[in-house]
């Protein structure tokens, strides 16, 4: 049953894929949509088998590479982690996006390759998750990398499909090298990349070495995850079909860097320089995504924002060793932000395909339930009191009060000022999309119309989920004393702060996020629905205007990298490419060496002469060297020279030679 | 459908369905927010701890049971 739930993707995708002419669009619907739902059935089993009953297990299918102390196998696990908190919010979510994509893309010429491509995608993502080691882990995270990039790259005739695609795919390489290096660090240092072994030697291993092992893991994750400075790779991808930005870029492929952190954690915890690391730079990342966020115009783009900004919250707690309630809002953030997604997909296809927030406007009256949707993962995403985040993101800013530490004041400090922020682009775009006065042509509100029951229903069953998930599953995932999670993660008894964040916390520090979320929300709605002429005032003055231009700009993180870093990695390659490679390399290697060695044959060639006396020097020489050979360790009497005598009168033989060819 | 539109602004406004749906949603949502701050609300705000008031034999009853034990 545990490895149908990985097959069954796979399935559907390789008959959507390579038989898609004979089975048709319907027929591709069908398959990928049943597949999909039946994975996710036998997912709920298996999270009641193994996260309610408490029963993990792994399955050893066979060995994969066995060479000298390296013994790799194709082997998985499945316990609380990988079951409860990445099966699940996958597996829905997918099931759902597929059933959406039946209607959103229906009228698109190419529904099998994309239906192939979003159930491969999802076998990917269970395989990175359910790997018992690393490197098992290593393919899923590359193919979803690869997928990723077939999907954003989805409609290739766009140009700016195909630079987004190729920006994700380069910038995610940039932290594949640290994890691959990360990987070559773990098995120097473990002598074996399993979990089990890895995990079970950390704490006798020294700091330092972890310290640089978890480093060059947060590599791979800042990647994957958008994080600072690997970020601008996400919000250009929202160049690719909504379904891919709900499916790929909110809820699953973002979350694997998470995984990969939060697996570590039996690792993480034993290097206090790396958790203080990755708390900064999740807490600087939620920060600045979200002062991205106010200013974008692009509906897809503000929602892409936030969620690097959530990815930053989810980053921090983990950098606060707290995993579990990391992992809680992976879950959450995985709902209300794939029905966001979704949600602007259904707005974006009823308004002429348009994305532009200014050009929206009243559309509450014209799509009242999309609206309520959004509203409902608008509310989620700013922690509104018992819906689903609440449970999560509110707990992480207190958690990182709690610590009482550098790390946790900043962490704190900047996750409230973002909750705040956080709170005003959300009611910016419901402001501007559904609120206002209409902004757009005639024509789109004539034609704008709620979606088909296709597209109904997942953003129903997702707006219920980013209701009732937090309350209903809180206490399991983070409730004090838990131990659902069991084994599968582990905090040192000396990081544990709930009981902190749950009992000690002025109320004050615990209503701060709330106090700003509601007066961000508030001032939004003032801004942008009372007094518009205000916010143009505000740009309309050379300050305004270069902070405008500066967060607009994504604090010129791409001027930076196009201007600099890529023009100087291009130059670095060419130089590479024509001193190394084409230089240096084919002087000693390939070339050099049958250049030497024609050179060699040609001279040696020159020493037959004809010349009587040349042939009697050569003789003397010869006798010469066989005296030297035999008479040198009397003549000189040292052991080194004694023993390396041949080496000498070779090597000297090899110059005489070979000299002539030099010239 | 394929003669001329006619004058006027007429557009596709929702149908009951999903007018009812988005009210439904709606409803649910702001209904459930409301019952879980009547229930836990004065915890929320500090004006109670949570590990009073769950009726588990902590309660002034309980300790009189105890002193009449005694």
């Amino acid at each position: 049953m545990y490895l149908s739930i990985l097959i069954l993707p796979l399935l559907g995708s390789i008959v959507s894929g390579l038989m898609g002419r004979k089975i048709g669009v319907s027929g591709s619907h069908i398959i990928t949509c049943t597949c999909l739902i039946l994975s996710s059935i036998l997912a709920s089993v298996a999270f009641y088998e193994v996260g309610i009953c408490g029963s993990p297990l792994s399955i050893h299918l066979n060995s994969w590479i066995d060479s000298e102390f390296l013994s790799i196998s194709w082997e998985f696990l499945f316990d609380q982690l990988t079951d409860c908190s990445m099966f699940i919010p996958v597996l829905y979510i997918s099931s759902l996006i597929h059933i959406f994509s039946t209607d959103y893309m229906s009228e698109d010429p190419h529904n099998q390759r994309f239906f192939s491509y979003l159930s491969l995608f999802t076998f990917f993502m269970l395989l990175l998750v359910s790997g018992a080691n690393y490197f098992v882990m290593f393919v899923g995270w590359e193919g979803i990398g690869v997928v990723s990039y077939l999907l954003i790259n989805f409609w290739f005739t766009r140009l700016q499909a195909n630079k987004a695609a190729i920006l994700a795919l380069t910038m995610n390489r940039v932290g594949d090298m640290g994890l691959s290096i990360g990987f070559f660090a773990l098995f120097a240092l473990f002598g074996s990349i399993d979990y089990a072994t890895v995990f079970s030697l950390a704490p006798f291993m020294n700091e330092t070495a972890i310290t640089i092992i978890g480093l060059l893991l947060l590599t791979g994750a800042m990647a994957k995850s958008a994080q600072i400075p690997l970020h601008s790779w996400l919000p250009g991808s929202m160049e690719g079909p909504t379904p891919v930005s709900a499916l790929i870029h909110a809820a699953t492929l973002v979350t694997a860097g998470l995984y990969l952190l939060v697996r570590s954690s039996p690792l993480l915890e034993y290097s206090s320089t790396a958790l203080l690391v990755i708390t900064l730079v999740g807490a600087s990342t939620a920060f600045f995504a979200a002062t991205c966020g106010l200013v974008q115009n692009d509906l897809k783009r503000i929602i892409a924002f936030s969620t690097i900004s959530q990815l930053g919250y989810m980053v921090m707690a983990v950098g606060l060793s707290q995993y579990n309630v990391a992992l809680m809002h992976v879950v959450n953030h995985a709902f209300f932000k794939a029905l966001l997604f979704l949600g602007a997909g259904a707005v974006i296809h009823s308004f002429a395909d348009q994305q532009d927030v200014r050009r929206f406007g009243g559309l509450i009256n014209f799509l009242p339930f999309t609206y309520t949707c959004m509203l409902v993962g608008s509310l989620s995403l700013l922690a509104t009191p018992y819906l689903t985040a609440f449970y999560s993101k509110d707990l992480i800013i207190e958690l990182a009060y709690a610590q009482y530490s550098f790390s946790g004041t900043y962490a704190f400090i900047l996750g409230s000022l973002t909750a705040g922020l956080t709170a005003f682009y959300s009611f910016r775009l419901i402001s501007l999309v559904f609120l206002t006065v209409p902004n757009g042509s005639r024509n789109a509100y004539l034609n704008a119309h709620e979606a088909n029951l296709a597209v109904i229903i997942p953003l129903f069953i997702l707006a219920l989920f980013s209701i009732f998930f937090g309350f209903v599953f809180s206490d399991l995932f983070v409730g004090i004393g838990s131990d659902f999670f069991a084994n599968s993660l582990f905090i040192h008894p000396n990081n544990i702060s709930i009981i902190e964040a749950e009992f000690s916390l002025p109320i004050f520090i615990k209503l701060l996020p709330a106090i700003l979320s509601l007066f961000g929300a508030s001032l939004a709605i003032l801004l942008y629905h009372y007094t518009p002429n205000f916010v143009i005032e505000l740009t309309d003055n050379s300050i305004g205007r270069k902070i405008y231009t500066f967060l607009n700009g994504k604090y010129l993180f791409d001027v930076v990298y196009n201007n600099y870093i890529i023009s100087g990695g291009l130059h670095l390659g060419y130089m590479i490419s024509k001193v190394l490679d084409r230089g240096v390399i084919e002087l000693v290697g390939p070339y050099g060496l049958s250049n030497t060695l024609t050179n060699t044959g040609i001279n040696i060639g020159k020493l037959d002469t004809g010349v009587v006396t040349t042939y009697s020097l050569y003789i003397t020489l010869g006798l010469l060297s066989l005296l030297f050979l035999v008479f040198a360790p009397i003549l000189i009497d040292t052991s080194l020279f004694s023993e390396i005598r041949l080496v000498i009168i070779y090597l000297a033989a090899l110059v005489l030679v070979l000299s002539p060819s030099l010239k | 459908m394929a003669g001329p539109h006619a004058p006027g602004f007429h557009p596709h406004l929702p149908g009951f369905k999903h007018k009812f749906l988005a009210t439904t949603l709606g409803a649910t949502m702001w209904f459930f927010i409301f019952y879980r701050a009547r229930k836990d609300g004065a915890k929320l705000l500090g004006w109670s701890h949570p590990w009073e008031g769950h009726g588990h034999g902590h309660g002034h009853d309980a300790h009189k049971e105890h002193q009449i034990l005694a």
